[in-house]
C-alpha cells in the first residue's frame, strides 16, 4: 500500500515528526516500509501490510495506529446526510446469496459534480480526468477510510440488480478493458440481461459510469472474504477492493462511507445539490446485526507477560480506545482485576481472546518497551541426535581433507529428468513432479544429486579453480522411498571431486587411477570415522556412473551407496571435459552401520606375512579376492593389503599382489601353520572364484 | 720387515709426517695405514717376534701409534664429511614457493555453521534437535497451524504442490505440528517440549538475488507452563547477541503469523551499512532475521493442550539471511550457487 504523508496529515497531526522517525514507528507497528519516495508536494511510503489486517488498508487505519502509539487524537471527518432507508430505488434489488454480509446502495444524481482539487491532489496526476469524477471520488474515499465502493450507471442497468452466485463459469469484460473468466460459484451482480459486476472484485464495462453519466447507484458493501479470495484468484486479478475484502472489511463502515460521499458531493455542488436531494434513495441490508463481542483481559496478565514493573490501567484503556476498542458496559468494578473491552467492528475478524488484546496493547505500547527476561536454563540434557552427530563427524572429516560444503536446490527441470530417465533406461516413474511451479527449472524434485554437483563442478572449473572438492547433505526424493518409509524422501551424503587432489598446477596431475584410489581412500576414512565394522566395495551397475569405473559400497548393511566416475553423458550435459568423481550414499545407512568392536589389545608376538600374486580378470575387483580370503582364513589373519596391480605386455589379465599379515595374541605362529592357512586360502580362491596364483 | 727400535722409530716419524698431508691425500693413505693389510695391523702381527722383556714397551708404542693414526684419520673424515655437506648445500636448490601442493582445508557452509552455533547457544536450555520431512501433508503444514484453506496467510507463502495433495513445506513449523501430534497420539502431555528444527523450506516464487524458492529456516519451539512474551524476547536477544556480538542492536516489530499470538519479528541492525541504510536492508538500517510469537491458543487446542494451563513460544530464524549477514555476503544467491571461491573463504 502507498501511504501518502499529506493525506495522513489530514487525519492526524504528525507534521512535527520527520519521515525517518515515522518510518521507524511504522516498522514497529508492523507496517513494514519497503521504500520511500519523496517529491516536492508529498512523501510516499510503500508499505507491506500484515496479512490479517484489512483495516490497515486505508489512511484512517494507519492513522489509528499512530494515534494509539503516539497518544494523539484523530482529526474528525465530516459526513453528509443520507436519505431514509426506504429501500425503494428506481430499480429492483434482489439479494439471493448469503455471501452478502452488508449491501448499501445509494441512488443519486450527479448534477455536474466535479472532483474537488483538495481530493484530486491525492490521486495520480496522469489519471485525473480519465475517469468520471464520481469514480475518482470513490477511489479516494477507499484510500481515506478503507471502504471499497462501486458506482453503477443506473441508466445502463436493465430492470433490476441481483446479487447471485454464478452457476457456471462465464466470460465478462471488466472496467479495466480486459476480459476475464469468472468462475462458477462467484458472487456477481447482474441485471435482467447480463452480469454487471463481480462483487468485491471489479465492475463490468457494460454498467460503468462515464463522463455522460448523470444518475449513479453507489454500492458500499461487505462480502464474504473467502468467496472474494477464491473468485479473485480464479480470475487472476487483485484489485484494491478484493485485497481489502479478502482480509475482512469493517461491518459498520458502509453508511459512514456513503455519508462521506454525500458530504464531498454536497460541498462541491453547493446550492445545486439541494435540488437533487429529493431524488436520493437508499437501500440498506445487513445479514445480521453486528456482533457486540467482548473480550476480557487483566492488567496482571499483561504485567506478567510483558515483565513490566506495573501496568498503568488508564494508559492501557487510552491506547486500546485509540484503536477503536470500547470499555464494555459490563465493566467490572475493579479494573485492576479485569477489564472488558468491546471489539471494534473492523476487528471482529481477528480479535476474540485475551492473547489478541495482549498483542494489540503490546504493539501500540511499542515492543521496545517490553523488558527482556531470560527463561530458565535446563538441567536435563536432551536425548542425543545420532544422525546429527554422525553428520558433524563426517563434516569434520571432509573439511579436513579440503572439501567444501555446498547447498544446491532440491529441484530439477524436465530436461534433467529426461537425461536421467535415458541413462537409467527407466521411465520417469520414480520422479516426483511439482504441479504448480512458476519456475520451469523446478518441475521435479531431485532423485539424485549427481547433476547438481556436476553442474557445480563444471561452473567452478570454468571460473578457474584447479580443484573442485565439494560435498552436500541433502534429501533426495523418490517415489520408491514411500514404500519403505512412508516418506518420499531420504537423507543422502554426496561428494564430488574433479581437478587436482592437491591444489596447484605444478607438474603433471595424478593419474585417473591415483585419483580414484584417493577418492576410495576417502570413503575408507569415512568408515573409520563412523567406526563401522565393514567396508566392502563390490561391482555395481549404477546407471549414472561410468559402467567400468564404479563400485557399490557396503558399510555393513548391504549396498547403500555408489562411487566412481560420473557417466560421460553427464559430463556432456553439464559441459565439462574431465573426470568427475562422485559418491552418493544413504545417510541412514551410514548412521545405522554395524559398529566395529573395540579391540585395544596388541600382540606381543611378531607378525608373519606372505605375499601372493593372483590372476584377476581385467574387470574383476581386487577387493573381491580380499573378501574370499577373509572368509577362508582363520582368525590369525589380521590384515590384507594390496601391494601392486599390473598387467604385463600381451597379457589379457591383471596381476594383483596381496600381502597377508598373520598374528596371534598368545604365541609366535609357526611358519608351517601360516603356510597351511595360505594353502587353504588358495584353494578357496580357486573353488569360489576361479582365482589362481599368477605364474 | 723386522720390528726393531730403528724401524719403529722410522714408522713413527712417517706417521708424524701424515699431519702435513691434505685431507684428500690423507684419505688415500687411510688404507695403507689402517686397512686390513695396513702398516698398523702388520706391526701388531710382528709383536710375536719381539722378546718378552721388550714386548710391553713395543706394544705400548704401537698402541700409541695406532691411536695417533686413528685420531688423525677420524678428524680428516669429519672434515671431508663437512666438505661434502657444504658442497651439496651449495649446489642443491629447490624453490618451495613453486611447488605448493596443499590438500586444502574445506569449509562447512555458512548455513550449517550458523545452525551448529545456535545449537550450541541453546544447549544450556535443553533443546532437542529434530528434523522432519520436506514433502509434507497440508494438515501439518497449514491446517493444524491455524491456516485454513483460502486463508490470506497462504499469500505469504505461495506453495509448491506435489502429487497426492502434498506440499513442499513452506516452513519448518510443520515439524512442530508433527511433534505435538505425536504427543497427542501417545497421550503424552508431559512438559516441557523443547525442540529446534533446522531445515529447508520452500516458496513458489520468482527468484532474485534475495529471494530463493528454497531457503533455510531454524525454528525453536518451547511448550511449558507459564511462558511469557518477555521470556521470548529474552531468548531471542540471547541468541542474536551470542551470534553477532553484544554490540549489535536487536529490536522487535509487530508481525502476523497465524500460528502465533502475539506475533513479533526480530530485527538486528544491518552490519553491511552499520544501520545507515543499504540495498540489503531496504534502506531502513535493520534486517529482519526471524519471526516469533507465543503459540496460538487455537494451535494448542488443536493438539489437545489447554491454553489456560499451557503456553508456548516459537521462534523461526531465516537462517539463510542470517548466514549471509554472518558471512558478510550481500545477497542470498551465492549461498545456493556453490561458488567455491566464496564458500571457501567465508
Amino acid at each position: 500500500m502507498i501511504v501518502q504523508l499529506k493525506l495522513l496529515e489530514e487525519l492526524i497531526e504528525i507534521a512535527d515528526i520527520d519521515h525517518r522517525t515515522l518510518r521507524g514507528i511504522f516498522d514497529i507497528l508492523g507496517l513494514e516500509v519497503k521504500s520511500i519516495e519523496t517529491t516536492e508536494q508529498n512523501i510516499q511510503f510503500k508499505i507491506e501490510l500484515l496479512a490479517n489486517r484489512g483495516d490497515h488498508f486505508s489512511h484512517l487505519g494507519i492513522a489509528r495506529e499512530l494515534a494509539a502509539y503516539l497518544g494523539r487524537q484523530l482529526k474528525p471527518l465530516n459526513y453528509g446526510k443520507l436519505p431514509e432507508k426506504n429501500n425503494k430505488l428506481s430499480i429492483k434489488v434482489d439479494l439471493e446469496s448469503r455471501l452478502c454480509l452488508r449491501v448499501n446502495l445509494l441512488e443519486l444524481e450527479l448534477n455536474n459534480f466535479k472532483l474537488p482539487d483538495k481530493i484530486a491532489r491525492f490521486l495520480p496526476a496522469d489519471e485525473i480526468g480519465k475517469r468520471p469524477p464520481i469514480v475518482d471520488l470513490l477511489n479516494y474515499l477507499q484510500l481515506e477510510i478503507g471502504q471499497p465502493m462501486h458506482a453503477f450507471d443506473i441508466d445502463k442497468l436493465q430492470g433490476c440488480l441481483r446479487f447471485v452466485e454464478l452457476e457456471k463459469a462465464t466470460e465478462i469484460k471488466a472496467l479495466d478493458g480486459k476480459t476475464y473468466v469468472v468462475p462458477a460459484g462467484a458472487l456477481v451482480q447482474r441485471d435482467q440481461k447480463e452480469i454487471v459486476g463481480i462483487a468485491g472484485v471489479i465492475g463490468c464495462a457494460n454498467s460503468a459510469c462515464d463522463h455522460k453519466t448523470t444518475r449513479v447507484l453507489i454500492e458500499a458493501a461487505l462480502f464474504d472474504p473467502i468467496s472474494i479470495r477464491k473468485t479473485a484468484r480464479a480470475m487472476g486479478i487483485s484489485t484494491d477492493a478484493s485485497f481489502l475484502f479478502e482480509r475482512g472489511g469493517d461491518f459498520e463502515n458502509q453508511l459512514l462511507a456513503l455519508g462521506r460521499v454525500t458530504h464531498e458531493i454536497d460541498i462541491q455542488l453547493g446550492k445545486a445539490a439541494k435540488d437533487t436531494l429529493s431524488n436520493r434513495k437508499l437501500f440498506s441490508y445487513e445479514d445480521k446485526p453486528t456482533e457486540k463481542r467482548e473480550v476480557a483481559i487483566s492488567p496482571a496478565y499483561i504485567k506478567h507477560q510483558l515483565n513490566l514493573p506495573s501496568i498503568d490501567t488508564a494508559d492501557l484503556i487510552k491506547r486500546l480506545t485509540a484503536i477503536g476498542f470500547k470499555i464494555s458496559a459490563k465493566e467490572t468494578a475493579n479494573t485492576e482485576q479485569e477489564i472488558i473491552f468491546e471489539v471494534p467492528s473492523w476487528r471482529l475478524w481477528d480479535i476474540s481472546r485475551k492473547q489478541d488484546l495482549l498483542e494489540e496493547y503490546t504493539r501500540v505500547l511499542g515492543l521496545d518497551k517490553v523488558p527482556s527476561k531470560l527463561p530458565p536454563l535446563s538441567y536435563n540434557s536432551p536425548p542425543p541426535n545420532k544422525t546429527l552427530e554422525i553428520q558433524e563427524s563426517l563434516e569434520n572429516l571432509l573439511v579436513n581433507r579440503g572439501f567444501i560444503e555446498v547447498v544446491t536446490k532440491s529441484f530439477y527441470s524436465s530436461n534433467e529428468v529426461d537425461l536421467l530417465a535415458k541413462l537409467s533406461g527407466d521411465s520417469k516413474g520414480q520422479h516426483i513432479q511439482i504441479t504448480n511451479s512458476i519456475e520451469s527449472a523446478y518441475s521435479h524434485l531431485k532423485i539424485t544429486n549427481a547433476l547438481h554437483l556436476a553442474h557445480l563442478a563444471a561452473r567452478n572449473r570454468r571460473m578457474g579453480l584447479t580443484s573442485v572438492k565439494a560435498f552436500e547433505f541433502c534429501k533426495l526424493f523418490n517415489r520408491k522411498f514411500k514404500d519403505r518409509d512412508q516418506q518420499f524422501e531420504e537423507d543422502f551424503l554426496s561428494i564430488i571431486f574433479c581437478g587436482r587432489w592437491h591444489t596447484g598446477l605444478w607438474k603433471k596431475p595424478p593419474s585417473r587411477e591415483e585419483t580414484l584410489g584417493a577418492f576410495a581412500g576417502l570413503l575408507k576414512d569415512i568408515r573409520a570415522s563412523l567406526k563401522a565394522k565393514d567396508f566392502k566395495l563390490s561391482q555395481a551397475e549404477y546407471p549414472l556412473l561410468h559402467p567400468g569405473i564404479q563400485a557399490g559400497i557396503d558399510f555393513g548393511g548391504g549396498i547403500s551407496g555408489y562411487f566412481g566416475l560420473l557417466h560421460p553423458k553427464i559430463n556432456s550435459f553439464v559441459g565439462i571435459n574431465e573426470d568427475l568423481f562422485y559418491f552418493e550414499g544413504s545417510l541412514k545407512a551410514l548412521v545405522n552401520s554395524p559398529k566395529k568392536e573395540k579391540n585395544l589389545k596388541s600382540s606381543d608376538f611378531p607378525a608373519i606375512w606372505r605375499d601372493l600374486t593372483l590372476r584377476l580378470d581385467k574387470r574383476q575387483f581386487a577387493e573381491s579376492a580380499i573378501n574370499i580370503m577373509r572368509e577362508a582364513a582363520a582368525s590369525h589373519l589380521q590384515e590384507i593389503q594390496i601391494l601392486d596391480d599390473f598387467t604385463k605386455d600381451g597379457e589379457d589379465f591383471r596381476r594383483v599382489s596381496y600381502r597377508l599379515f598373520f598374528e596371534s595374541m598368545e604365541r609366535t605362529l609357526e611358519n608351517s601353520e601360516v603356510d597351511d592357512q595360505i594353502s587353504k586360502i588358495l584353494k578357496t580362491l580357486e573353488n569360489k572364484a576361479n582365482l589362481k596364483l599368477a605364474s | 720387515m723386522a720390528l726393531g727400535d730403528n724401524f719403529l722409530e722410522k714408522i713413527e716419524k712417517e706417521a708424524k709426517q701424515l699431519q702435513a698431508l691434505t685431507d684428500d691425500l690423507l684419505l688415500e693413505s687411510r688404507q695403507k695405514w689402517l686397512g686390513k693389510d695396513g702398516i698398523i695391523k702388520s706391526l701388531f702381527a710382528e709383536l710375536k717376534t719381539i722378546s718378552p722383556e721388550k714386548k710391553p714397551l713395543f706394544a705400548a708404542r704401537l698402541n700409541n701409534l695406532k691411536e695417533f693414526c686413528e685420531g688423525l684419520f677420524a678428524a680428516s673424515d669429519q672434515k671431508l664429511e663437512e666438505l661434502k655437506i657444504a658442497k651439496s648445500l651449495a649446489n642443491e636448490f629447490i624453490d618451495p614457493s613453486a611447488g605448493l601442493l596443499a590438500a586444502g582445508i574445506g569449509r562447512i557452509s555458512p548455513i550449517t555453521y550458523l545452525e551448529r552455533k545456535i545449537n550450541q547457544i541453546l544447549k544450556p536450555f535443553g533443546f532437542e534437535v529434530i528434523s522432519g520431512p520436506e514433502i509434507e501433508s497440508q494438515y501439518y503444514c497449514f491446517d493444524s497451524l491455524n491456516i485454513p484453506p483460502h486463508h490470506p496467510a497462504r499469500d505469504m507463502q505461495d506453495t509448491f504442490y506435489v502429487e497426492g495433495g502434498y506440499v513442499l513445506r513452506t516452513h519448518t513449523t510443520s515439524i512442530q505440528a508433527r511433534i505435538f501430534h505425536q504427543a497427542q497420539q501417545k497421550k503424552d502431555r508431559s512438559l516441557p517440549i523443547k525442540i529446534v528444527t533446522p531445515g529447508k523450506a520452500y516458496r513458489n516464487e520468482k527468484e532474485d538475488a534475495n529471494h530463493q524458492a528454497m531457503f533455510h529456516q531454524y525454528e525453536l519451539v518451547w511448550l511449558d507452563h507459564d511462558l511469557t512474551l518477555a521470556e521470548l524476547h529474552g531468548l531471542i536477544e540471547h541468541i542474536l547477541k551470542n551470534l553477532f556480538g553484544k554490540e549489535r542492536k536487536v529490536r522487535f516489530v509487530q508481525k502476523f503469523y497465524p500460528y502465533t499470538e502475539p506475533s513479533i519479528g526480530a530485527q538486528i541492525n544491518c552490519n553491511l551499512c552499520s544501520g545507515t541504510g543499504c540495498i540489503f536492508c531496504d534502506n531502513c538500517g535493520w534486517v529482519t532475521v526471524g519471526g516469533a510469537g507465543m503459540i496460538h491458543p487455537k494451535v494448542l487446542i488443536e493438539f489437545g493442550f489447554d491454553p489456560e494451563k499451557v503456553s508456548g513460544m516459537a521462534f523461526g530464524l531465516g537462517s539463510s539471511r542470517l548466514a549471509a549477514q554472518f558471512a558478510g555476503i550481500q545477497k542470498l544467491k551465492p549461498l545456493y550457487e556453490g561458488d567455491l571461491r566464496i564458500l571457501g573463504e567465508v
